[in-house]
């Protein structure tokens, strides 16, 4: 028989029992009120599209027909993302990774900041050279205060091939942390 | 004793955002469309054959055919599915003339990159079907080097001496890229 089972129906019995009960209450919603809080008054962080696709397709093609395919992809400079809700002029960091839906372990994926965006107030360090983004967190570049439609522009390097015709998918999560 | 209790969370909780900070996610889809690809040329555009009467010191003999006459490289850019392949065929757009057979050797490319296929070796052209020459093309390219690509030699060959007759037709072989 399980000695622990009686331990632990008396510790919820305990909980739930007054004035336990009450006590607990108060704790959650105290908690509700800090989280809710917390989220809306919190840093933010935005990007602008959803979705950036990168086509290979015959205009790839480097030459006549033999020829390789381009190993280089840019994006168009038209990424942003945007810093708000940063509190009293915080310090802030911002990571990448990737989560990869259907990837190929042929392809290289980086990004880097373009440009400064603009700030109110606000500064903004590193991120200018392509960064290669990989499966966990690696720090992107730094700032201070709020900055909006600041520009990256993502990179994919085909390391080897051959490749096959498919749509590949990974998402890059951009998290912004204050420190 | 609830309300120091209280207290004690709540600074604990402002503590802990101040020491770790407030944080927030986005996600950005990245996609890579990467398309079907088939390009095809061959280096060489025009070939010449002839059949010509044997030299006068051995009279009798049969008549003199061209073989392996240089054609050129077939080079090519392949992108497929993973596990799909291509082929390349040759047909002619008329009849060879009667008594002759055109025979065209392909050898598989060399170098270049990815699955380019293997070779049918020598085949007998014909206007009635396309006749697979590189079979087994995944995704890759010949390159574009001098020698480069599927090497083309073609060659005459008489079938029936008793029906040559004078001519000068030209033949168009047309080589296409194709799904297998």
């Amino acid at each position: 028989m399980n000695s622990k089972a009686p331990v632990a129906l008396y510790c919820i019995r305990r909980l739930i029992k007054p004035p336990f009960s009450l006590h607990f209450i108060r704790i959650f919603v105290f908690s509700l009120i800090f989280l809710v809080t917390t989220q809306f008054f919190g840093i933010n962080l935005t990007r602008s599209p959803r979705r950036i696709v990168i086509k290979i397709n015959i205009g790839s093609v480097t030459g006549d027909a033999g020829s390789p395919i381009k190993q280089e992809y840019i994006t168009d400079d038209d990424i942003t993302l945007s810093i708000d809700d940063v509190s009293n002029r915080q310090k802030w960091k911002i990571t990448a990774r990737r989560i990869d839906v259907n990837w190929s372990g042929n392809f290289a994926l980086f990004v880097k900041r373009i440009n400064n965006g603009t700030a109110n107030p606000g500064k903004i360090n590193g991120g200018e050279a392509f960064l290669e983004i990989e499966p966990f967190d690696r720090d992107f570049f730094t700032g201070k205060g709020n900055i909006y439609d600041i520009g990256i522009q993502y990179k994919l390097f085909i390391t080897n091939f051959p490749i096959y015709t498919d749509r590949y998918k990974t998402k890059v999560v951009f998290t912004v942390t204050e420190y | 004793m609830k309300t120091r209790l209280l207290i004690f969370i709540a600074v604990l909780m402002l503590l802990g955002v101040t020491i770790l900070g407030a944080s927030d996610s986005v996600t950005q889809n990245i996609i890579i469309n990467v398309k079907d690809i088939a390009v095809l040329n061959v280096t060489v555009g025009s070939v010449t054959l002839e059949v010509n009467a044997p030299v006068k010191a051995n009279a009798g003999d049969s008549p003199v055919v061209s073989t392996s006459v240089d054609g050129g490289y077939l080079r090519y850019t392949s992108i497929v599915e993973s596990g799909k392949t291509r082929k390349i065929t040759a047909q002619l757009d008329t009849d060879v003339p009667t008594g002759l057979a055109l025979k065209l050797s392909v050898t598989a490319p060399s170098g270049g990159t990815g699955t380019l296929g293997s070779s049918a070796g020598e085949i007998t052209l014909s206007k009635d079907t396309a006749q697979d020459i590189i079979t087994g093309i995944s995704s890759g390219w010949t390159g574009t080097e001098t020698t480069s690509g599927a090497k083309l030699t073609y060659s005459l060959e008489i079938t029936d001496g008793s029906e040559l007759n004078i001519t000068n037709p030209t033949i168009t072989i047309t080589f296409t890229l194709t799904e297998a």
